[in-house]
């Protein structure tokens, strides 16, 4: 695939959100850590962990055939290491160093991470591809909580019946727009690109 | 107001939204639901089971790392017996199963277990026995009226499908979009339930 | 040594010895689980390309096929592999037996679980290599750009088509390979 092709699919056709369903705890939480911190937090996040897993993964399981130990390499090495990463960037001296540690101490442990890890790692990807794989998915999952929020904003103005209120009411306007997402034919993508 | 015998049970998926994340994709096909499922069932009782004995015998500093060196090598056995009972079903579920190990009910349930709080069985033993019942529900709604069929969680290369209708009559169901669409329905109606016995919406 | 180090050392010690008693127990499920598959495709490849087994197993890094077997027929260098094809929409279990030159020799299909697509009293190979305008399935990528034949079937036609160039690819390297020594 071309990484033109990547990006598309990874934002659109393989959203992280609206087509695997990762990480939709957080995306209908309301409160949040400013939005620049919790991108870039997020983007590093996603950068070391697909990374260092795909390293693993190429260079040391699937040599020895312990591609089945991937999980708890992630576990046991691979996340502590970032979370590690994420409290020496919290201890920093700057403000906006402190959120972007604090958000991606949380988002470690959180199956966008690890799943979009997996997906990348388990497709047919070098190692530059696996990594715009992962960052491009997370721009996609970012894209649509964005919209998420403004449609989270508008249902809390309009008369919503009261047990729709909140969580039940944006879950059915994602799965609106997942709707829409669902149009995206990956092969129209895939060819778009060629 | 709160009425002694409400028709409810804290149910983690529609009352809390926890636990959500596999259920999107997942639930669009009965036995890869139900696969998931057991699978989380398992993890939860086992660490329930082992992370008590293991604040015992080793210090603060020490429990996390262990107990989520448990969690994966238990999300690990569990894709590798999964191949082993069905391979065509485990395929479809995929990622989902080492996922396991960064389920919200999951991530709890090792937070509670080597911080030692209390109440620990009793908030397990429901929370995990009605994921998996919700999500088994939710997952034969979606592929019977969604697909109109129901693939049966047997062992075996070839997994067995009942079909029961000649057409699907709801193909947006199995999709991630009707998936949404579905649990913004259940949460909704949990709350109407909720409502009409007096308790507090969570 | 002091007593409190020493038991922070015998502490991280157990930890460690029980992270690698549990990485020890998945490795041999794992090796086990391996094994097993590893009969059941050579069975299956062996019967389907009516050959025998003429080495070991290689290990390709590959989403769709992790083994590949040496076969040989009638003198006829040979190899097999079980391919899974698809993606979330299904998934499909395919043996293959390809030439050195990396064309296919026989295929047969093991399994097929359709997630979401159509239902279809077709067979796999439209489920899966797709239905495009007037044809059965496209001939060539181009026609993939209509809008007629932009359809779910045809991300299970990129799919196939995909898996099996790398696969030939991949044999096709290693019979150069074995040439070269």
């Amino acid at each position: 695939m071309s990484y033109l092709a990547i990006v598309l699919a990874s934002v659109f056709s393989a959203n992280a959100l609206l087509v695997y369903g990762f990480g939709i705890c957080p995306a209908f939480r309301k409160e949040r850590r400013g939005v620049w911190p919790q991108i870039v937090a997020l983007a590093l996040v996603n950068l070391f962990a697909s990374g260092l897993f795909w390293l693993a993964r190429r260079f040391i399981l699937l040599p020895l055939k312990l591609d089945s130990l991937d999980v708890i390499v992630y576990a046991v090495i691979i996340a502590p290491i970032i979370k590690y990463l994420s409290r020496f960037i919290a201890s920093a001296s700057s403000p906006f160093l402190v959120r972007v540690g604090a958000a991606a101490d949380e988002a470690v442990m959180s199956c966008l991470t690890f799943g979009v890890a997996l997906i990348v790692t388990r497709s047919d990807y070098g190692l530059g591809e696996a990594v715009l794989a992962s960052l491009s998915s997370c721009v996609g999952y970012w894209a649509a909580v964005m919209v998420l929020d403004s449609i989270r904003e508008r249902l809390e103005l309009s008369a919503v019946p009261p047990a729709f209120r909140g969580a039940p009411g944006l879950l059915i306007s994602a799965g609106l727009m997942a709707m829409a997402f669902l149009g995206i034919d990956s092969a129209l993508v895939h060819n778009l690109a060629r | 107001m709160e009425r002694k015998n409400a028709p409810f049970l804290p149910d983690p998926v529609t009352g809390s939204l926890i636990g959500l994340c596999p259920i999107i994709v997942v639930t669009g096909n009965f036995g890869a639901g139900v696969m998931m499922a057991t699978g989380v069932l398992v993890s939860m009782l086992v660490l329930g089971a082992t992370l008590p004995a293991l604040r015992n015998l080793f210090p603060e500093r020490l429990r996390a790392p262990v107990a989520f060196a448990l969690a994966a090598s238990l999300s690990a056995g569990y894709a590798l017996a999964a191949d082993a009972y069905s391979p065509s079903l485990a395929t479809l579920v995929g990622i989902f199963i080492p996922l396991t190990i960064v389920n919200c009910l999951v991530l709890t349930t090792i937070r509670r277990g080597i911080r030692g709080d209390e109440p620990f069985a009793s908030w397990l033993l429901p929370s995990a026995f009605l994921y998996f019942g919700i999500i088994v529900a939710i997952s034969a709604l979606r592929e019977v009226a969604g697909l109109g069929r129901l693939t049966l969680p047997v062992p075996g290369e070839v997994p067995m499908t009942l079909v029961l209708f000649d057409a699907a009559p709801m193909r947006l169901l199995a999709a991630p979009a009707g998936g949404f669409m579905l649990l913004g329905c259940l949460a909704g109606l949990y709350r109407i339930l909720l409502r009409k016995g007096g308790r507090r919406i969570p | 040594m002091d007593r409190q180090n020493k038991d922070s050392l015998v502490e991280n010690l157990s930890a460690a010895a029980l992270l690698g008693l549990l990485a020890l127990l998945v490795a041999s499920a794992s090796f086990l689980v391996d094994g097993h598959d590893e009969k059941g495709e050579q069975e299956a490849l062996a019967r389907l390309g009516g050959a025998k087994l003429s080495g070991k197993a290689l290990i390709a890094s590959d989403s769709s096929f992790r083994r590949v077997y040496p076969l040989v027929r009638k003198g006829r260098p040979l190899y097999g592999t079980v391919l899974s094809i698809g993606d979330q929409h299904g998934k499909a279990r395919v043996a293959a037996v390809m030439t050195a030159d990396g064309q296919v020799d026989s295929l047969q299909l093991l399994s097929v679980v359709p997630a979401d697509a159509p239902f279809s009293r077709e067979g796999w190979f439209t489920e899966f290599v797709g239905k495009g305008g007037g044809e059965s399935f496209p001939s060539n990528k181009a026609e993939l750009r209509r809008p007629d034949t932009v359809s779910a079937a045809t991300d299970s036609f990129l799919e196939t088509e995909e898996a099996f160039s790398r696969l030939s690819g991949y044999v096709s390297g290693l019979a150069g390979a074995v040439e070269g020594k």
